[in-house]
């Protein structure tokens, strides 16, 4: 999901990645605004889950503890996700032409 | 002097083979720091094509360029381009494009944090540009609440914060009115001599009053365009 997200959200900005490569944003640069987005959506994602669960979980008959070791794992385990779901996006990003973002002109 | 850019018979060939498109024929030009020239000429006659093999967006297929006195491309690039673009170029694009998720300052900030500047630093420069181009009030705004002429003197100004050897801009009025397509040639004209940066227009509009044509009607591609 989060994968989808970042595509999609990397196509939408197909003329401003562009208009980054003419000024001269590296690679590396673009890649990693890309990363942070993901991780955003990530740790949004978590924070959200983490708060639910501490405002719903006592409304459960049967109850599964999250002890912090647990929700560190599962952190780790968001932030891996999320690493690999920013690599289409990325990949993607980078095979975007500047030209696009210049007239079409001749 | 030293041009702020310079090409020799620069040529730029699309696809191969059968269908393979000259779109710029044996094109030299050389630009002083301060000097504004304008590039025009009709549809499909390589303005652009040599803006962007200028820029390296696009490098040409043969011919030599040099910037500042320095070579960037002989037949290959001998630079990385980006890094040229960030350090040594401006380009003014004809819908600005701007980011549209950055204020203005932050915009005009962006190629010089891109370059490794503190963001403070980066909006301090940015801010003071704007301050003396009359737009201090507009460095808090997002793009989509400015109106186009203010979009694009930011983009001006986001193409000269980093000191550059040349400005390129590809029909910066082409979206403006004739009131507001002077003030932005006016604007790259007075920033270019300022800060002594080489500035080449493309321009298809015969009332960008100053502008100094260097290659009226400039020899046709092979492309057959509008």
């Amino acid at each position: 999901m989060i994968a989808l997200i970042v595509y999609t959200m990397t196509i939408e900005k197909t003329r401003d990645i562009a208009t980054l490569k003419i000024i001269g944003a590296p690679d590396r640069t673009i890649g990693a605004m890309i990363l942070q987005e993901a991780l955003a959506l990530g740790l949004a994602g978590f924070a959200v889950g983490a708060l639910l669960i501490q405002l719903t979980y006592d409304r459960f008959p049967r109850r599964v503890i999250l002890m912090p070791f647990d929700q560190f794992v599962l952190l780790g385990i968001v932030v891996v996700i999320c690493v690999a779901a920013s690599g289409l996006g990325v990949r993607r990003a980078l095979g975007i032409d500047a030209t696009t973002a210049m007239g079409g002109g001749a | 002097m030293t041009a702020a850019i310079s090409a020799e018979h620069v040529t730029k060939i699309f696809g191969s083979g059968e269908t393979q498109v000259v779109g710029l024929r044996d094109a030299s030009i050389s630009v002083l720091p301060g000097e504004l020239v304008a590039l025009m000429g009709p549809s499909g006659s390589g303005k652009t094509t040599l803006l962007r093999a200028l820029s390296l967006i696009d490098p040409p297929t043969e011919g030599r360029v040099s910037v500042d006195g320095v070579a960037v491309f002989d037949g290959r690039r001998l630079t990385d381009d980006r890094a040229l673009r960030r350090r040594r170029m401006g380009i003014v694009f004809q819908a600005y494009n701007l980011i549209p998720f950055l204020t203005a300052a932050e915009n005009v900030a962006l190629v010089l944090t891109l370059d490794g500047i503190g963001r403070h630093q980066a909006l301090d420069e940015a801010r003071a540009l704007l301050d003396r181009l009359g737009l201090a009030g507009r460095a808090d705004t997002y793009p989509a609440t400015l109106s186009g002429g203010e979009q694009q003197r930011i983009a001006v100004a986001r193409a000269v914060v980093n000191d550059p050897a040349v400005v390129l801009a590809d029909e910066p009025t082409a979206a403006l009115d004739t009131e507001r397509g002077i003030a932005v040639m006016d604007l790259l004209r007075r920033l270019g001599v300022e800060r002594r940066a080489g500035v080449i227009v493309v321009t298809r509009r015969t009332d960008d009053r100053g502008i100094r044509p260097r290659l009226p009607y400039g020899r046709r591609s092979d492309r057959s365009r509008g």
